[in-house]
């Protein structure tokens, strides 16, 4: 069978940021990004439990990082793209590409053709 | 940043993350946690970071952060470990075999009381349920006495014949002579109507149920009587003779369960006695039974049916007015509480005796848990070196928890083996001591065995928790180590257990006091007359009209002092008429009365406070009001207190009983005719010869045995065919008290078993203070301690104890005791002697229990317990 990749939206966003922040992403950076540059509200939890997911689905692999003082000394954990992630994001563009290339042009606002 | 003492996310928004949070995502959340507080410190300031905090906590709530069982990992291995469990258990059990004894015993004998207590409850509540049409049947009743007229019922099912489909009136007439095959006996028969096995459920072996008592002079004979005076039950059709009647026997039922109410052995039609054919409102010794038919509102009958009856009674001559009846439902007879009738013709169950035996079992049984939980803990310095090594090896806490669990179902389950074969043996005692019938193989039906297996399941639970939860908790480091000492913790949990046991045993030894108090109070109180060498018993027809012969020759004999006759003897007069006490009809309260000849004043010692006695004057007494000599009354002192004379007023007044209106010519003291629970009512001593049923001879000297047979050789000569049963006052007043001298007795055994299982608790707590505390007092020795202050110093703590439980339970022993004691109209008052005999009998027990370890752990060799260190 065909391998599927499905990716959700909040996902794919999270996914996203995991890849742009390559090896420096954990729940809070990650949750700091869709909230400070998309002007999005998010729940930690949210991108907490999105994270897990990605994890379960193979598309993220993660280790524990180095403690920090900011932290009270613990520890995080830093999510890494794998290339099934890396694969599912580049389909998810492809299909967007796509349907985009197929949206005339008047669409938005050039003369029609 | 962090450092700051003051910039801190909220503590206890901290703990409940880590609470519900599992393991392995507890770091890196909390570090997010953390490091978003800070930024919303800088941004927000701390006020809302903490807000923050808290929300951000609560978000993290979800499937995936929470703790969860993750079982998989070792279930395939658990039946081997709990066989291990077992083993180990049963090895350490052996090993300290005085321990294991102690605490078997102590849940065995607590587990014993709650069976059978168990059975008992469960034997009350069943009577009369077997009946068929329980909620259909009715007794009529008129609030005082369980008996009603005999025009009762006909007058009822004439005016409702769609609604009631049945009717038995009952009476019961003791002492009828039986004559079967040449043989005298005397029986009680009861004397009903046709319907009356259509009304009540029980079975016939032989014989048609709806026509065994059509015909008349039919009988129908119980089995075991059947077997008694036939030999065989197949006896239909059978001749004998019945007070001089020729009887045949139309039915043989099976043998009455000892949960019925109504207990009889024979059953006649009530048509074979002449004087219950005339249907009157006066002549009340019926109990009147109704069948209602299916689907009948009962609540509009019973309003109807008053009704009619007031309409009914409002006509013939009746010196009682204003009628109410009332409706029992069969199955609610037995315990009913609303209702203190006279005449009842059997014997009542008391819901209160259930309620306080109920209360008593799960008083025992928690006793019994608590001294479980006392003694395991109490044990675990030997128990923790295993702990430790098990947790080494690998043993994560469920499973210690598990282990130590099935160690206490083995304990509990031994328990309840053992319990059952030792309910099976003091099955009799319980009997007597409940005044139950007890079926013993009820202990094995398969009912009762499951209940037990819950029961079990419950105890090992509630008993096993919380050593389980204790012994599961020691650290191996520590344990192994050696330097493991048991936390104070513990200590604290089993002093409250102690005095929790000592409270209960206490308060059951205060009730128990306060019993025996009352009990000897009533058995010593004056009573107003004589009742010792006092005996009474039935005359026949026979020596009814050879009264005076009878007298003659009794009084020959230098041992009999003195021979009377009279209708009552006065440990139970009930029978009571109207005494009018104002001038309208309906202005009257009940009087009861005797029939007495000349001397029995004098025989029972009843004081005369002014007036004549029956002596000088006995004026003939009958309802009948036409003869030409007047009556006078007798009364006695509460008579006259109704109409506020003084003894010396009374006489001559006239008074106004049963419509008969007549001077008083006497008064006497007053005297306690019924039981100490009921106040002193107005009383009449009445004079009519016909009217006198018993023989009341008073004997002295000391060979009453010779007395006794003389006058049974007498009776026997005068009229061979009466069964003679003499009684003495005394045991028929001592029966009136059986209650008391029941709950009396409970009280004691059930005090007893609770001081024996805190004792035990009391024995596990000492032992365990002696192995923890030897080392101090080894020390204590060498600095010079004598014996004696150390023996002080051990008891001082259980004494404290044993004080919080007296101040605990004497209060609440006397108030609960207070009340019970308002039942009574002449009862002791609680002085203080009670507390002191409590308190001195805990004090005392308690040393005892504990002497032996405390001198065991005073004289030791303080070299032995320091040496190691």
């Amino acid at each position: 069978m065909e391998k599927r990749y499905t990716l959700g939206e909040f996902e794919e966003t999270v996914l996203l940021v995991v890849a742009a922040q390559d090896g420096e992403a954990y729940g809070l950076s990650i949750t700091k990004v869709i909230e400070d540059e998309l002007g999005r509200s998010v729940n930690m939890s949210s991108v907490h439990t999105a994270l897990y997911r990605l994890q379960e689905k193979g598309y993220v692999k993660s280790d524990m990082g180095d403690p920090s003082d900011r932290r009270g000394g613990r520890r995080k954990r830093i999510f890494v793209i794998t290339s099934a992630g890396k694969s599912a994001l580049l389909e998810a563009k492809q299909h967007r590409q796509y349907l985009w290339s197929k949206i005339p042009g008047y669409v938005f606002g050039g003369e029609k053709s | 940043m962090s450092t700051d003492p003051h910039i801190q996310p909220p503590g206890l928004a901290r703990k409940l993350f880590q609470w519900y949070c599992s393991d392995p995502l507890k770091e890196e959340i909390a570090g997010d946690l953390e490091e978003r507080f800070l930024d919303h410190v800088e941004t927000h300031g701390l006020h809302k970071a903490r807000r923050n905090y808290w929300l951000n906590v609560f978000k993290f709530f979800r499937w995936h952060t929470l703790k969860r069982q993750r079982s998989k990992s070792y279930t395939h291995n658990n039946i081997s470990m709990f066989k291990n469990y077992f083993k180990i258990a049963l090895r350490s059990a052996i090993k300290q075999k005085a321990f294991s004894l102690i605490n078997l015993s102590g849940l065995a004998v607590g587990l014993t009381s709650f069976m059978l207590i168990l059975l008992y409850v469960q034997h009350q509540l069943s009577f009369d349920q077997f009946h068929e049409h329980k909620e259909r049947v009715f007794r009529v009743h008129d609030g005082d006495v369980a008996i009603t007229a005999n025009a009762m019922a006909p007058t009822i099912q004439r005016a409702y014949e769609a609604e009631v489909e049945d009717i038995a009136r009952l009476v019961f007439m003791g002492s009828q002579f039986f004559q079967v095959n040449g043989e005298n006996y005397s029986e009680e028969v009861l004397f009903t109507d046709p319907g009356f096995f259509n009304v009540f459920t029980f079975p016939l072996l032989e014989g048609n149920a709806e026509k065994a008592l059509s015909q008349p002079n039919s009988m129908v004979f119980s089995q075991s009587a059947a077997l008694k005076h036939f030999g065989t039950v197949n006896i239909l059709g059978e001749l004998f003779e019945m007070e001089g009647r020729k009887y045949q026997v139309t039915g043989v039922m099976k043998d009455l369960p000892n949960n019925s109410r109504l207990q009889f052995e024979f059953v006649a039609g009530l048509k074979d006695l002449t004087w219950t054919h005339e249907e009157t409102w006066s002549n009340r010794s019926y109990y009147t039974y109704l069948l209602l038919a299916d689907g009948v509102n009962q609540a509009d009958f019973f309003e109807k049916a008053e009704g009619t009856i007031a309409e009914a009674y409002g006509t013939p001559a009746s010196s009682q007015g204003g009628v109410h009846i009332y409706f029992q439902q069969l199955n609610e007879i037995y315990l009913q509480k609303d209702w203190k009738l006279d005449y009842e013709p059997m014997k009542m169950g008391d819901i209160s005796y259930v309620y306080i035996f109920t209360g008593i079992a799960g008083l025992i049984l928690l006793i019994a848990c608590v001294n479980y939980i006392n003694l395991s803990t109490s044990r675990s310095l030997d128990r923790a070196r295993e702990v430790g090594l098990r947790k080494v090896v690998g043993a994560i806490r469920g499973q210690l928890i598990w282990q130590f669990l099935s160690e206490s179902f083995l304990f509990v389950f031994g328990a309840i083996i053992l319990s059952i074969g030792i309910g099976y043996g003091v099955i009799p005692y319980f009997e007597q001591l409940s005044g139950a019938a007890i079926d013993a193989t009820r202990l094995f039906e398969t009912n009762f065995l499951l209940a037990m297996l819950g029961l079990g399941l419950i105890i090992t639970f509630l008993a096993g928790f919380y050593p389980a939860l204790m012994l599961s908790n020691f650290k191996p480091v520590e344990v192994l180590k050696g330097s493991f000492r048991r936390s104070g913790k513990g200590s604290r949990l089993r002093q409250v257990l102690v005095v929790f046991q000592f409270s209960i045993s206490i308060f059951l030894l205060v009730a128990t006091l306060v019993v025996y108090k009352q009990l000897n109070f009533i058995q010593n109180k004056k009573l107003g007359y004589d009742r010792e060498q006092v005996l009474s018993f039935v005359m026949d027809e026979t020596l009814k009209e050879k009264r005076d012969v009878l007298r003659t020759r009794l009084e020959a004999n230098p041992n009999v002092s003195a021979v009377s006759f009279s209708s009552h003897v006065p440990v139970n007069i009930g029978s009571a008429n109207g005494l009018h006490v104002g001038p309208t009809e309906d202005d009257w309260e009940l009087i009861y009365f005797m029939h007495a000849d000349k001397n029995l004043l004098e025989l029972l010692d009843i004081e005369l406070l002014t007036g004549e006695g029956l002596e000088t004057r006995a004026a003939l007494f009958k309802y009948d009001n036409d003869m030409a000599v007047k009556p006078t009354f007798i009364v006695n002192r509460a008579t006259i207190a109704v109409f506020n004379w003084s003894p010396e007023e009374a006489i001559g007044k006239n008074i106004r009983i049963s419509g008969i209106d007549a001077p008083i010519q006497g008064v006497v003291e007053n005297f306690h005719y019924r039981s100490m629970q009921q106040r002193i009512e107005p009383f009449v001593i009445l004079h009519d010869p016909d009217r006198f049923y018993q023989v009341v001879v008073k004997v002295s000297g000391q060979q009453v045995k010779e007395t006794l047979s003389f006058i049974e050789d007498e009776v026997a000569d005068m009229s061979p065919s009466l069964p003679l049963n003499m009684t003495f006052l005394d045991d028929r007043f001592n029966r009136l008290y059986r209650f008391e001298t029941q709950l009396g007795e409970v009280f004691l055994t059930f005090a007893a078993i609770a001081i024996l299982i805190a004792c035990l608790g009391m024995l596990g707590l000492i032992s365990f203070v002696a192995v923890n505390r030897a080392k101090e007092i080894g020390i204590r020795k060498v600095l010079g301690a004598s014996i004696a202050t150390i023996m002080a110093l051990l008891s001082k703590d259980f004494l404290k104890l044993v004080g919080i439980s007296l101040l605990l339970a004497l209060p609440l022993g006397y108030y609960l005791m207070s009340g019970w004691l308002q039942d009574y109209a002449y009862s002791v008052t609680l002085s203080a002697d009670l507390a002191v005999i409590a308190a001195v009998s805990a004090l005392v027990i308690t040393m005892v229990t504990i002497s032996y370890q405390a001198l065991k752990t005073a004289f030791i060799n303080p070299a032995r317990v320091l040496r190691n260190d």
